[in-house]
Formats: C-alpha cells, structure tokens, sequence
C-alpha cells in the first residue's frame, strides 16, 4: 500500500499545475541561496587559508639587524641550535660579488645557502626550471632572472670572486618575487645561491649575517623558546639584532580568520533560515489549499497515516527535486558571482568556490526535510479535522 | 430488526461558530435498511446535509446514538470509521470532489489503494466500471477534461469501487443540466434496485421523484418521523 502511495505522489508532482511549480521554484530559490553562499563563503576561507599557510604557516623567528635593512650582525648559529624547540636554523647571508658567466659579467647578490633554506623555498612554493639543487661545494643554483642575464644554463660554468662555480640549477621563482631573500633585499630571481661553507670562504673574516630564521618545532611554545634564543644571543655577544615572531603575525590573521568563519556561519545560518521558511511559506499554503482533497482521501477510507504517507512523499518529492536544481542554480550562481567580483575588483583567480560532498548532500536532505515537514504538518492538521469539516473547506 | 445497516436515534449535531451554538440536526430518529432508497430534502441550512455526513460517518454526533451494522460509532476509532467508510460506504458530491491530477481509471482506484487491493485488480475493477458507466473512452482523461456529467460518473464509479452497501449523495444533480441529471439519477435508482442503500440528498424535486421515499427536514429535524 505505501508503494501505491509513493506512485499516487510521483504522479502527482507530475500532473501538478504551475501552482504547484511555484512552490519547486521556493525551494529552488532557498537551496540555491544557501550553496551559492556558503559554497563562495568556503572558498574564500580555504584561499585565505592557504595564502596564511604559505606566508606563517609556521612557528617562525625572525632575526633582523636593529635599524632596518642592510644591517649585519654576528651570530652564534651552533649555539642557538642546540636549543630545544628549535627545530631548523637559517642563517641567511649575503655578499656582493664579482661574477662572469658565458655572456657578461657583474656585480651580483650571492647567498650563502643551507639545507635549511632548501625546505623554505620548497615552503614558498619556489621550484626550479632545470637541474638540480644544491649539493656540493663548488655547486651555484642561479635565479631565473640572473641565469638569464649571463647566459647561463646547468652545466655552464661561472666565475665568482675567481673561484669557478659550475650552475647545477635554476630556480623557477617569477622575476620579482621577494619573499625569503627579499628580506635581505634582494629578489630570489635575482639571487646566486652557493653553499654557505664556499660562501664564508670567498668572504673571511667575521661571520655576519644580515638575518637569520628559526622554525621551532611544531607545538612549542614560542614565548618560552623566544625568550631562550633571546637570552642565548645575549651570552654569546650578538648586538644590533632584534627578533619578531610570525606567530604574532600568524595570530593576528587568525583571529581575522575566525571573523570570517564567524561571519560566513552567520550568514549560511541566515540562508538557511530564510531558505527554510520560503519553503515552509510555499508548501504549507500549497498544502492547505488542499484540504479538501484530505477529505475526500478521508471519505473514501484513507487513515491518518495513509494522509501522511501521501503528503510525506509528495512534498518531499517537491522538496527534493526543488533542492536538486536549487544545487544547480546555486554552482552557477556562485561561479558567476564570483566571476563577476574577480572581474570588477581585479582578483580573478584567486578563489574559486568549494563544493563540498557535506554541501551537496547537505542541500538535498535540507531541502527534503523542510520540504516533508512542511507539507506533513498541515496534511496532518488537515487529516485531524473530520472529513466532513475537510470537505467544506474552500 | 437485522437489516438495518443504519440506525440514528435522538441524534443530535451542533456546531460552534465563535461564540453561538448553532444546533443543525436536532433529535433524528432514522432507520435505513439494506436496500432502502431515501430522498432526504428540504430548505437550505435544514441540516439535510449534516444528517448525510453523519451517516457517512464523516462526522460524530454530538448527541443521540448512531448505529452502523449494529455497532454504535461513538465506541469506534477514527481508524475503525475510516475503515467504515473505504469498505460499506460510497460518497457523491455535488461539486464531484475528484483529484484533478489523476485521470478517470487513478481516480476510480483511489479508494481501493486503502484498502490494500493489488494494482493490477484495482485496474481491472476501475476499467469495469468505467466500461459499465459509459466512459470506456474517457478512461485515461483528467477531470479538467471531461464534461459536468462525466465528472459524476466518474464519481458514482469512484463510489462503487469498493462495492459498498450504501451510496451517499450530496445534491448530485446541483452542479449538472437536466439531461446529465436525470442520467445520474437513473443510475443510482439502478443501485437501489440492485439492493443498495441509498440516501440522497438534494432540493431538486424531479431528482427527489426517483426515490421511492421522500424524507423532509425542516430546522434539523425530521418532519414525517422514520
């Protein structure tokens, strides 16, 4: 009997006149509401999410010369290695020097590079074009823009400070692109990375650096190691250096974060609501204006249940299929929002929004369940009153 | 006496609109036998219709005992009337009271969905009676598609579905010409004949002569006792 009642109700969505498919577009409207809203409310919290990852996605100290760029300061690296709650140490050091490559010669930027800046470029989502990194003495990895302007390619040999350096790679990072080096001044494209140990040779005499990076071990308590590293260069004799946390930086983008996710549940909640009454609104109109047919269900010999079995799945039926080309509208509504937002305030590209499986399925049974609900409850009420009040009614 | 499927004694129905009791059947003694057919009429408001509805069990009285096959219907369930009605009882309308999304054969079915009978018999038994009431070719039409006339048989159809002991019919004739009238009420003497119980209700006199007995009602009572 309830199969029958499932065809009964399949049939007459079917059959049902425009009335009736004004009711699917109220449901259409509300579901199509809330995805194009918390789909575009969710790509633009995994964007930011990812930019906060790349920029401070970990626990950093940085240690810069007091009085701005260009500075230097010496530092015990090995002393502040040993501390626990460091986890890697990056002196970043720099010098001027003289360089001939296949085509032309100059004064360029050369970084001293460690195994530790190897694990940041790769954080910084900085690549190579060709060759390789890194990995013994006498080796040079060049930034595009300098590899380029000598003509040099792995494999090429280049003169820096007289000593021979053969080019084992290129680094892919744009041309301009700031970020690690960049502190120091100077762009990675720019930059000519040899290792650290060839670095201090071609330059002797005191080790100074310009900065140097400490990631500390994940769930370490930055105060706690800040205040340690702090206290150790105060005993080995580093001055003129001051020392900044990215987790000040990361907690501040956090709490932004947490306003925005506070702001998109406010208005998925929101949606939500206005959604679920729209379709509350519809269906239990369109319900009640069928009190008669109840009636008449109830003349001929249906129970109570029988009522609610047929109006259960009719309107949940109407909701279902309302809420499935209100998932449809809602993709297109937010890909063409946001479209429409990257082209008017120029950020095309950089968030797309996020349908989540939760999302989808989400919607559906939303839109199902407030559209049974909302069409079961009146049918219900209707079915209360005696067939023949049902019957009269207009 | 074993016969009498309906038996009402000082029945009473009042309604309550806002404040004001409004007594619409006041005191009915009735007996309906199998097989009896009964013109029930009288001015509008004279409670004809209320007293219909009560023997349909569409309503419960609010007074006086009303008795269905021997059971007294105040000792039954919502459920137990429902069941009443879908097996013993068959409803016409004035205004047809059809579903407009289904067609003449889902419409003749409906009742029997209720009562549990298998699609391919409900089928059978609605394409029969349809055949019988003249509308083999409108088997497939929706009620927006058919004419006053047709609407009602298609009802009359409905109510014979699940082969009940007693048709009730509210003004069946009101909403029909004269030709389409008479044809129905032809039919439903034919029923009275095949042993049915027939209550109808109308204010049509050239209806009312098809029955073999008239019943008036006057202010919710009845005025030629039962």
């Amino acid at each position: 009997m309830i199969p029958d009642l499932f065809l009964l109700a399949v049939r007459n969505v079917l059959r049902r006149r425009l009335r009736s498919w004004l009711t699917v577009i109220g449901i259409l409207i509300g579901t199509a509401a809330v995805v194009a809203l918390i789909s575009v409310g969710q790509g633009l919290e995994r964007s930011v999410m990812v930019q906060v990852r790349r920029v401070a996605g970990y626990n950093t100290l940085l240690i810069s010369p007091r009085g701005g760029l260009g500075g230097r300061f010496q530092v015990d690296i090995e002393a502040v290695r040993q501390l626990p709650g460091v986890m890697q140490i990056m002196p970043v050091r720099t010098e001027m020097a003289y360089v001939e490559g296949p085509v032309r010669r100059g004064i360029m930027p050369l970084v001293g590079y460690t195994a530790a800046m190897e694990t940041f470029l790769v954080d910084l989502d900085v690549g190579r074009v060709a060759g390789r990194d890194l990995e013994a003495r006498k080796e040079a990895v060049l930034g595009s823009r300098t590899a380029r302007a000598f003509g040099a390619e792995p494999g090429s040999t280049v003169m820096i400070e007289d000593s021979s350096f053969e080019v084992v790679g290129v680094l892919a990072a744009a041309e301009g692109h700031t970020g690690l080096a960049g502190m120091a001044g100077i762009p990675i494209s720019d930059g000519i990375f040899i290792l650290y140990e060839d670095l201090r040779e071609l330059f002797p005499g005191p080790n100074l650096v310009q900065y140097v990076m400490i990631r500390l071990v994940p769930g370490s308590d930055v105060v706690m190691v800040r205040e340690d590293v702090r206290r150790t260069l105060v005993e080995t004799g580093t001055t003129g250096a001051q020392m900044t946390s990215f987790a000040d930086i990361t907690e501040g983008i956090s709490s932004i974060l947490a306003g925005v996710q506070a702001f998109l549940a406010g208005i998925a909640g929101i949606s939500l609501l206005v959604g679920g009454v729209g379709v509350m609104n519809t269906m239990y109109t369109a319900v009640l204006e069928r009190t008669r047919e109840v009636g008449v269900a109830k003349a001929v010999g249906a129970k109570r249940r029988h009522i609610m079995w047929m109006f259960l799945f009719e309107s949940g039926l109407m909701g279902v299929v309302g809420g499935g080309l209100g998932l449809l509208a809602g993709f297109g509504l937010a890909w063409g929002a946001v479209g429409l937002a990257g082209r008017a305030f120029d950020f095309q590209g950089v968030f797309a929004p996020v349908f989540t499986v939760e999302l989808v399925l989400g919607a559906l049974l939303f839109s199902f369940v407030v559209g049974a609900a909302s069409g079961v409850l009146p049918a219900l009420r209707a079915s209360r009153l005696p067939p023949a009040d049902a019957l009269r009614h207009e | 006496m074993s016969d009498v499927l309906v038996s009402l004694r000082e029945v009473s129905k009042t309604y309550r609109l806002g404040e004001v009791d409004v007594p619409a059947v006041r005191g009915v003694n009735l007996d309906i036998r199998q097989g009896d057919f009964f013109a029930l009429m009288g001015p509008s408001g004279s409670g004809k219709s209320t007293l219909l509805h009560l023997c349909g069990l569409l309503d419960r009285p609010s007074s006086g005992k009303l008795m269905w096959n021997g059971k007294d219907v105040a000792a039954l369930s919502e459920g137990g009337l429902a069941e009443l009605r879908g097996r013993r009882i068959g409803f016409v309308f004035q205004t047809f009271n059809l579903l407009p999304t289904l067609n003449a054969r889902d419409n003749v079915e409906f009742p029997l969905i209720f009562q549990g009978v298998p699609a391919r018999r409900r089928r059978r038994r609605a394409e029969e009676l349809l055949h019988k009431l003249d509308l083999a070719e409108r088997v497939l039409h929706r009620p927006g598609q058919l004419s006053g006339g047709q609407q009602q048989r298609v009802a009359l159809a409905r109510a014979l579905a699940v082969d009940p002991q007693m048709i009730l019919a509210d003004e069946p004739t009101g909403n029909l010409d004269s030709q389409s009238g008479r044809e129905i009420m032809g039919m439903l003497r034919a029923l009275g004949e095949e042993g049915r119980s027939v209550l109808l209700v109308t204010h049509d006199p050239e209806a009312a002569e098809y029955a073999p007995r008239i019943l008036r009602m006057r202010d919710g009572t009845l005025e030629d006792g039962a």
